[in-house]
C-alpha cells in the first residue's frame, strides 16, 4: 500500500479527485448566479478535467508501478480522517485506488468531462444555468467518492450522494408536475434499493465484528476481503442453512437493484428521462446505473462465496435483460427506448456478474458507457434540432424521419453507436457482449446446475437479438427514410460544443473494444489485447469460495478454441439478424405490416403489453402506492389531526385556558375574593393532613414473644378505643386482669402465637370502628404450646423479654395512654 | 339591651375566679415523701409540669393470679405537690416494663373550682362568639357595634382565666372603651345605619369560603374531642412568680418586660401611634374648601367655609 | 365527653381563638359595609392574641403579653386610620360599600 506522497493543501491527490468536482459544486451552486455563464461552465469542466488529470497521473503513474511491482490489487490509498469511531467500530473516511477503481474513475472523468462540455450548448438556454452544473459537479464528486471509496460507509455516502443528484437533476425543471414526480419516484425507490444496501453491511458488520483483525467490525474492503476476516461470512451458517455471504450478498444485491434498474426496482429509469438529455446520457447511461454492477464486483469475494448469490444475480440479470427487450420494442419516444436499453444492458451486466465473470462485466461497463452516451446525446441533439424548429413533441420517433441528410454528424456517430450496440465486429460492442456469453455459457462453480449456464447463453442470445432489433428499428425511424413532420424537414445540425464530444465518443466506442479480446489457445494475440483482463486481476477474485475460506475450483471454466470461435461467430450472426429484421420491417419508416398486425390478433396484445411496459408501473400503483396512500392519509387525520393538533396541541392550550380560568376568578382585585383564597387554603391544609395516618398497630418479636403497641392514628389520640384479638379466632378477647372486660390496652405481648392479629379502633366522636388485621411470622422460632397473651405469663415462659426484673429497673416510658 | 347580662356575667366570672383561689390555697394535704422509679418521675412531671414534688409509693405484684405481670411493680401511686400547696396523686398501673395507664385524681375542692372554672369558661366563651356572630349578621350597625363590645368584654374575661390580667384591663379600656367609641362616632358621622346582612355580589366566593369555614369550624372543634389536653391542671396550678418577684401576668411583670427587653417594640409603637394619629387627621379632614373631598352640603364635616357641589366621584 | 367539659385545658382557649378567627373571616367575607368589615378585622386581631395568651399561659413564657400589647396598639391605630379614610371615602361616595369601590379596577 503505497501512501501518495504528493500532497495539495495538506490533501494527498488522490483525495483531490473526488473533491474537484465537489469544490466546483459548491462554487456553482453558492455563487453561480452572480457570474457569467462563461465562468460557470469553466469552472465546471475545469473541475472535471482535472479530476481527469488527476487520475491520469496517479493511474499511469504510481498505480501502474505498483501493479508491476506485482500490487494492483492493493494500489493506492489515502486516509483523510477517522470519520466515526464508535465502540468497535471504526470507519475511516479513506480512499483506494487500485485497478478496479481506476477503470471507473476513468471511465466516470472522461465521460463526465465529455457531457460537461455537451451540456455548454444544450442547456445554454436555461436560465438555471449554473445550478445545473452545480448539479452535474455534484454528481460527478459523489460518483468519485463511490467508486474510490475504501470502505463501505464512505460507499454509501457515494451512494446515497448519487441518489440525491439523480434527483435534482431528473426533476430539474420541476415547474413542471410530471417531471417532480419522476424525480422523487427515482428517489423513492433508490431509498427502497439504500435500504437493502444498509441492511447487507449491518449484517456485514455483524458478522465480522468478532473476527477482524483489530478487534473491532470494520467495513474496510481490504479487510473483509483478508483471508482472516473470510472465514466469518462463510462458515457461519445464516437463514436457511445458507452462509451469511448469500445473505449479505443479496441484500446489497437488492441495493444494487435499486441503483442499477433490475427487476423489480427498475421503474424509475424510464420515467427518468424527464430530465435534460446530458442528465440522461451521465447519469442513466454511464455512471450512476453502474454503480450496482461496480460494488457487486468490487465485492466479487463476497459473492464468489456464495452460489445461491450469484445465481441470484445472474437470473435477476438475464430477467431484467430480456423483460426490458420486451418492453423496448412498442416505445415511441426516442429517450425511452434508450432507457429500456440501458436497463436491458445493464442485465447483461448482472449476468456476468452472476457468473463471476467480473472482467466482462467491466469490460460491458465501460463499453456501454461510451456507447450508450454517445447514443444519449445523439437523442439530446435530435431533440434540440427538432426543438429549434418548434416542434411540440421532440422526442416522438413517429414524427422524425431523414434526418441522415439534415444532422449528419449526429446521424455518423449514432450510427456508429448503434453498430456497437448491436455487437458488430470490429466496435467494442462485439466484444464486451461476447466476453459476457463466453463467459456465461463455460461457468460451472460448485452448486451451479451444469446446464444453467447454457440456459443464461441462450437467454441473452435472445436478449442480443432484441437488442440489435430494438435499436435499429430506432435508427431506421428516425434517420432513414423522409421527414414526417415539419420540424423534421427543417432541422439542422447542432452546434460543435455539442457534436465534438459525439464525436469523441463514437471514436471510443469503436476502438475501446481491442483491449478486452478473449484468449485463444495456442495463439498469442499482442498483448494490449487482453489488458483489461490482466488489469483487473489483482482487484477480483477468481476462485470460489470453499470451506473456511479456502479457495475451491475457478468459478470460470476454460472454453476450447474451437467453442469460443462459434460462439463468436453465433453472437455476430444473431446481431445481423436483428439488424436485418429491423430493416425488414422499418427500413423505410413506420411499417405498415406491424400496423397492421397490432390491431388485431395475438400479436396486437403482445404489442400491447409491450407498449404498456408489461403494466408494472400500474401494478405498483395499485399493490402499493395506493394502500400507501391510504395509510398515510390514516396516520395523518388521525396522528396528525387529532392526537398532536386536537389532543396535544388544542387539548394542552385548553386545560391551560382553565387553569387561567380559575387563577383569574381568584385575582379580580376584590379583597374579599383573595380572603377566600386564604381560607380554601387553611381547609385544605387540614384535608390533606386528615388522610395520613391511618390506624394501625406494629410490633416488635422479642424470642417468641411479639410486642404489640398500637397506633390510633391520627385525630384520635387520646379517646379511641382500642379492641383485640390476639388468638386469630375473630372474637374481641377478654382482658383478664379484668374479668367480664374487652381487652383494651395500647400495648399487649402475644407469646407462643405467631399468625393474623386483629386491631380494632374506635373512633370515639363518631363511633366508626377501624379493623386493622396483620398476620405476623414468628419465622423459624419454636412455638410454645400455651397460648397467652398480655400480660407475659410468670413461671413457664421460656422466652426473654418481659419476664423478670427487679423493681428498680427502669421502666420503659413509652406507650402512654 | 344587650349590655346588662355582659355586665351581669362578667362581674360573676370576677366572683367565682375570686372565691375558687381563696379555696385553692386553704385546702393542702400531707404529702409522703418516697423515691420513684424514674420513668415514672419523667412521665408524671411531664404532665404535671409546674409541681414542684412528686412522691411514689410502689405496689408490688400478687404472685397468685397467672395473669399478672411478671414485675414486682404493678401499681404505682405518686403524689404531686404544687407550689400553692394543692396536690394531685397520680395512680399508674404498670407491667414492669411499661406503663399501661395513668389517673389522675385532684382533691375535691380543686375538683369543685375547677368545675366553676368550667362553666365560667362556657359562659364567656358563649358570650364571645354570640358577639361575634351578632357583629357580622347584623344590619343595624350599632346593634354590631354593641356585640362587638360584648365580644371584647368576653375576650378580656377570657385573659383572666389565662391569667393574663394586665392584659384583660387593657382590653376592656383600649378595645372596648377606645377603639369601639371610635367606631361609633363613625357610624353616627355616616348617619345610614343600615346594611344588607350579606352582600349580594360574588356568590360564588362567598359559597366556597363559607363552606370552607364551615369545615374548618367542624374540623377544629373536632380535633379539641380528639386530641388528648396536654395539661389537665390547668385551672389549678397558678403559673409561678417572675424572677423579678412579680406575680405572673400582673402589670409588674408586663412592665418590666415592656420597659427591659420590649424597650424597643415599645418606642417603635409610640411613633406608630403618632403616625397613626396625623394620618387619621390628614385623611380624615376636608382638603380645602370647594376642593376634592369637600363633599356636598349634607356633609356634616365639610366646615363653614363655602362649598360649591362637586361631583364628587372620587 | 364530660373530661372536655368539665376540665378546659389549652385546646379549648385555643379552638376558641379559632372559632372566633373564623367568624371574623366570614365577616369580611360575607358583608359589605366597610365598617362592619373592619370590626371583623378587629375580631381576627383579638383572635390571634387569645392564642397567643394561651399558648403563653401553656409554655409559661410571658414575653408574649408584651406581644398581646403591641398587637392591641397596632390594632388601635389600624383602626382610626381605616376609619379616617372611610369618612374621607363617605364624603365622596355618600356610601361607604366596598363593592361600589371599583374604579381602580380595569
Amino acid at each position: 500500500m503505497d501512501q501518495s506522497t504528493v500532497q495539495f493543501l495538506g490533501l494527498p491527490l488522490l483525495a483531490w479527485i473526488p473533491l474537484l468536482p465537489l469544490v466546483g459544486a459548491l462554487f456553482n451552486l453558492v455563487l453561480g448566479r452572480r457570474v457569467s455563464k462563461q465562468t460557470v461552465h469553466t469552472v465546471a469542466i475545469a473541475a472535471v478535467a482535472g479530476s481527469f488529470g488527476l487520475a491520469m497521473f496517479l493511474v499511469f503513474g504510481d498505480l501502474l508501478s505498483e501493479f508491476r511491482a506485482g500490487r494492483g490489487g492493493a494500489g493506492l490509498s489515502t486516509v483523510v480522517y477517522t470519520w466515526i469511531e464508535a465502540g468497535s467500530f471504526k470507519a475511516q473516511l479513506a480512499f483506494r485506488l487500485d485497478t478496479l477503481s481506476a477503470v471507473m474513475v476513468l471511465i466516470v472523468t472522461f465521460v463526465g468531462m465529455l457531457i460537461h462540455i455537451y451540456s455548454t450548448g444544450y442547456m445554454a438556454h436555461d436560465p438555471r444555468y449554473s445550478a445545473f452544473f452545480g448539479y452535474l459537479n455534484l454528481f460527478t464528486g459523489s460518483m468519485l467518492i463511490l467508486v474510490l471509496a475504501a470502505n463501505m460507509p464512505v460507499m454509501f455516502i457515494g451512494w446515497e450522494g448519487v441518489g440525491l443528484c439523480s434527483f435534482l437533476l431528473i426533476g430539474f425543471w420541476y415547474e413542471n408536475e410530471a417531471f417532480a414526480s419522476a424525480g422523487r419516484k427515482a428517489f423513492v425507490v433508490n431509498r427502497i434499493g439504500d435500504f437493502a444496501f444498509l441492511l447487507g453491511m449491518f449484517l456485514l458488520f455483524w458478522a465480522t465484528k468478532n473476527n477482524s483483525l483489530d478487534n473491532g467490525g470494520s467495513l474496510d474492503f481490504a479487510v473483509l476481503k483478508s483471508a482472516a476476516v473470510g472465514p466469518a461470512y462463510v462458515d457461519v451458517p445464516f437463514w436457511g442453512g445458507e452462509r451469511l455471504a448469500a445473505a449479505a450478498a443479496i441484500l446489497l444485491f437488492i441495493g444494487a437493484c435499486g441503483k442499477s434498474a433490475q427487476l423489480p426496482l427498475f421503474v424509475w429509469l424510464p420515467d427518468a428521462m424527464a430530465g435534460p438529455t446530458p442528465v440522461s446520457a451521465l447519469i442513466h447511461a454511464a455512471t450512476m446505473v453502474t454503480a450496482g454492477v461496480y460494488m457487486v464486483c468490487r465485492l466479487s469475494f463476497l459473492y464468489a462465496a456464495s452460489t445461491t448469490a450469484l445465481i441470484v444475480v445472474a437470473t435477476v440479470g438475464l430477467l431484467t435483460a430480456l423483460a426490458a427487450a420486451f418492453m423496448a420494442f412498442a416505445q415511441t419516444d426516442m429517450k425511452k427506448v434508450l432507457a429500456y436499453s440501458t436497463v436491458s444492458q445493464l442485465g447483461f451486466m448482472f449476468v456476468a456478474a452472476g457468473t463471476g465473470n467480473w472482467t466482462a462485466a467491466i469490460f460491458h461497463l465501460g463499453t456501454h458507457a461510451f456507447f450508450k452516451a454517445c447514443l444519449f446525446l445523439g437523442a439530446g441533439s435530435v431533440m434540440h434540432a427538432l426543438e429549434h424548429e418548434g416542434s411540440a413533441t421532440p422526442g416522438d420517433i413517429m414524427t422524425m424521419g431523414g434526418l441522415r441528410r439534415r444532422l449528419p454528424i449526429t446521424h455518423i456517430t449514432f450510427l456508429i453507436s448503434c453498430l456497437a450496440i448491436a455487437g458488430i465486429f470490429p466496435l467494442s460492442g462485439f466484444f464486451s457482449k461476447d466476453e459476457i456469453l463466453g463467459g456465461a455459457f463455460a461457468v460451472h462453480p460448485e452448486g451451479w446446475p451444469v446446464w444453467y449456464g447454457k440456459v443464461l447463453w441462450a437467454g441473452l442470445l435472445i436478449g442480443a437479438l432484441g437488442t440489435a432489433f430494438y435499436m435499429w428499428r430506432l435508427y431506421f425511424l428516425v434517420f432513414a427514410s423522409e421527414g414526417r413532420s415539419e420540424p423534421a424537414k427543417q432541422a439542422h445540425e447542432s452546434p460543435p460544443s455539442m457534436t465534438v464530444p459525439l464525436i469523441v465518443l463514437a471514436v471510443f466506442a469503436t476502438v475501446i473494444g481491442w483491449i478486452g479480446v478473449p484468449h485463444f489457445e495456442h495463439f498469442e494475440l499482442p498483448g494490449f489485447m487482453h489488458a483489461l483482463a490482466h488489469w483487473l486481476e489483482p482487484s477480483v477474485t477468481h476462485q470460489w469460495v470453499g470451506e473456511h475460506g479456502l479457495p475451491g475450483g475457478p468459478i470460470s471454466g476454460e472454453l476450447s478454441n474451437g467453442t469460443t470461435v462459434v460462439l463468436l461467430v453465433v453472437a455476430f450472426l444473431v446481431a445481423c439478424a436483428g439488424i436485418a429484421g429491423a430493416w425488414l420491417f422499418y427500413g423505410r419508416g413506420p411499417s405498415r405490416t406491424v400496423d397492421g398486425w397490432t390491431q388485431h390478433g395475438w400479436f396486437a396484445s403482445v404489442y400491447r403489453a409491450s407498449k404498456a411496459k408489461l403494466w408494472v408501473d400500474e401494478a405498483y400503483d395499485v399493490a402499493i402506492v395506493r394502500p400507501f396512500k391510504v395509510v398515510a392519509r390514516g396516520l395523518f387525520e388521525i396522528v396528525d389531526r387529532f392526537v398532536v393538533d386536537t389532543v396535544a396541541v388544542n387539548g394542552s392550550a385548553f386545560v391551560i385556558g382553565i387553569f387561567g380560568r380559575v387563577s383569574r376568578w381568584f385575582q379580580n382585585g376584590n379583597v374579599q375574593r383573595y380572603l377566600v383564597g386564604v381560607v380554601i387554603g387553611g381547609a385544605l391544609v387540614f384535608v390533606i393532613t386528615d388522610c395520613r395516618k391511618k390506624p394501625t398497630f406494629d410490633y416488635t418479636i422479642v424470642g417468641n414473644q411479639i410486642q404489640l403497641h398500637a397506633d390510633p392514628g391520627s385525630g384520635m389520640a387520646g379517646a379511641a378505643r382500642i379492641r383485640w384479638d390476639l388468638d386469630g379466632d375473630g372474637k374481641q378477647d377478654k382482658d383478664p386482669a379484668r374479668p367480664g372486660e374487652l381487652l383494651d390496652k395500647r400495648d399487649v405481648t402475644v407469646t407462643g402465637y405467631d399468625g393474623p392479629i386483629t386491631m380494632w379502633v374506635e373512633d370515639p366522636v363518631t363511633r366508626r370502628e377501624v379493623k386493622v388485621t396483620r398476620t405476623i411470622s414468628l419465622n423459624n422460632v419454636k412455638l410454645n404450646e400455651a397460648k397467652t397473651w398480655w400480660p407475659p405469663p410468670s413461671a413457664p415462659a421460656p422466652s426473654a423479654g418481659s419476664a423478670g426484673g427487679p423493681a428498680e429497673r427502669p421502666l420503659d416510658p413509652e406507650g402512654a395512654k | 339591651m344587650i349590655r346588662t347580662p355582659l355586665v351581669i356575667v362578667r362581674a360573676a366570672g370576677s366572683a367565682a375566679a375570686a372565691i375558687a383561689a381563696l379555696a385553692l390555697v386553704a385546702c393542702a394535704p400531707p404529702v409522703t415523701p418516697a423515691p420513684c422509679p424514674p420513668a415514672v418521675q419523667a412521665k408524671v412531671k411531664d404532665q404535671l409540669r409546674t409541681a414542684t414534688s412528686i412522691t411514689c409509693r410502689t405496689h408490688r405484684a400478687e404472685a397468685a393470679t397467672a395473669d399478672i405481670a411478671v414485675g414486682d411493680i404493678d401499681r404505682v401511686e405518686a403524689l404531686a405537690a404544687f407550689p400553692d400547696g394543692r396536690t394531685a396523686s397520680v395512680d399508674i398501673t404498670t407491667d414492669g416494663k411499661t406503663i399501661q395507664s395513668i389517673t389522675y385524681t385532684h382533691n375535691d375542692l380543686v375538683a369543685s373550682s375547677s368545675k366553676s372554672l368550667a362553666l365560667m369558661f362556657w359562659l364567656f366563651a358563649f358570650a364571645t362568639v354570640g358577639g361575634a356572630v351578632f357583629v357580622v349578621s347584623r344590619r343595624n350597625l350599632i346593634a354590631a357595634v354593641m356585640g362587638m363590645v360584648g365580644s371584647f368584654l368576653g375576650i378580656a374575661a377570657i385573659y383572666m382565666m389565662l391569667y393574663a390580667q394586665f392584659l384583660a384591663i387593657v382590653q376592656m379600656l383600649v378595645y372596648a372603651g377606645a377603639i369601639m367609641v371610635l367606631f361609633v362616632f363613625v357610624v353616627m358621622i355616616l348617619n345610614r345605619p343600615e346594611d344588607e346582612p350579606v352582600a349580594p355580589a360574588g356568590r360564588a366566593g362567598q359559597a366556597i369560603g363559607g363552606l370552607a369555614i364551615l369545615y374548618l369550624v367542624g374540623r377544629l372543634i373536632m380535633m379539641l374531642v380528639r386530641v388528648q389536653p396536654p395539661n389537665v391542671d390547668l385551672a389549678n396550678a397558678a403559673p409561678l412568680p417572675t424572677a423579678q418577684g412579680h406575680d405572673w401576668g400582673t402589670i409588674g411583670a408586663v412592665g418590666t418586660d415592656l420597659f427591659g427587653p420590649g424597650l424597643f417594640p415599645f418606642e417603635a409603637i409610640s411613633v406608630l401611634l403618632l403616625v397613626a394619629v396625623v394620618g387619621a387627621i390628614a385623611i380624615a379632614r376636608p382638603l380645602r374648601p370647594g376642593g376634592d373631598n369637600a363633599g356636598d352640603d349634607n356633609d356634616p364635616l365639610a366646615g363653614d367655609a363655602p362649598s360649591h357641589p362637586e361631583g364628587g366621584a372620587a | 365527653m364530660s373530661d372536655l367539659v368539665w376540665n378546659i385545658g389549652y385546646g379549648h382557649f385555643l379552638v376558641l381563638a379559632a372559632v372566633l378567627f373564623l367568624i371574623g373571616v366570614g365577616g369580611v367575607l360575607f358583608r359589605r359595609n366597610a365598617l362592619i368589615i373592619l370590626m371583623s378585622v378587629e375580631l381576627m386581631l383579638n383572635a390571634a392574641n387569645v392564642t397567643l395568651l394561651a399558648f403563653s399561659r401553656m409554655w409559661g413564657d410571658l414575653s408574649a403579653h408584651t406581644f398581646a400589647l403591641i398587637v392591641i396598639a397596632v390594632a388601635a391605630a389600624e383602626a382610626s386610620v381605616g376609619l379616617a379614610i372611610v369618612v374621607a371615602v363617605f364624603r365622596g361616595r355618600r356610601n361607604v360599600e366596598v363593592d361600589r369601590l371599583t374604579t381602580l379596577r380595569h
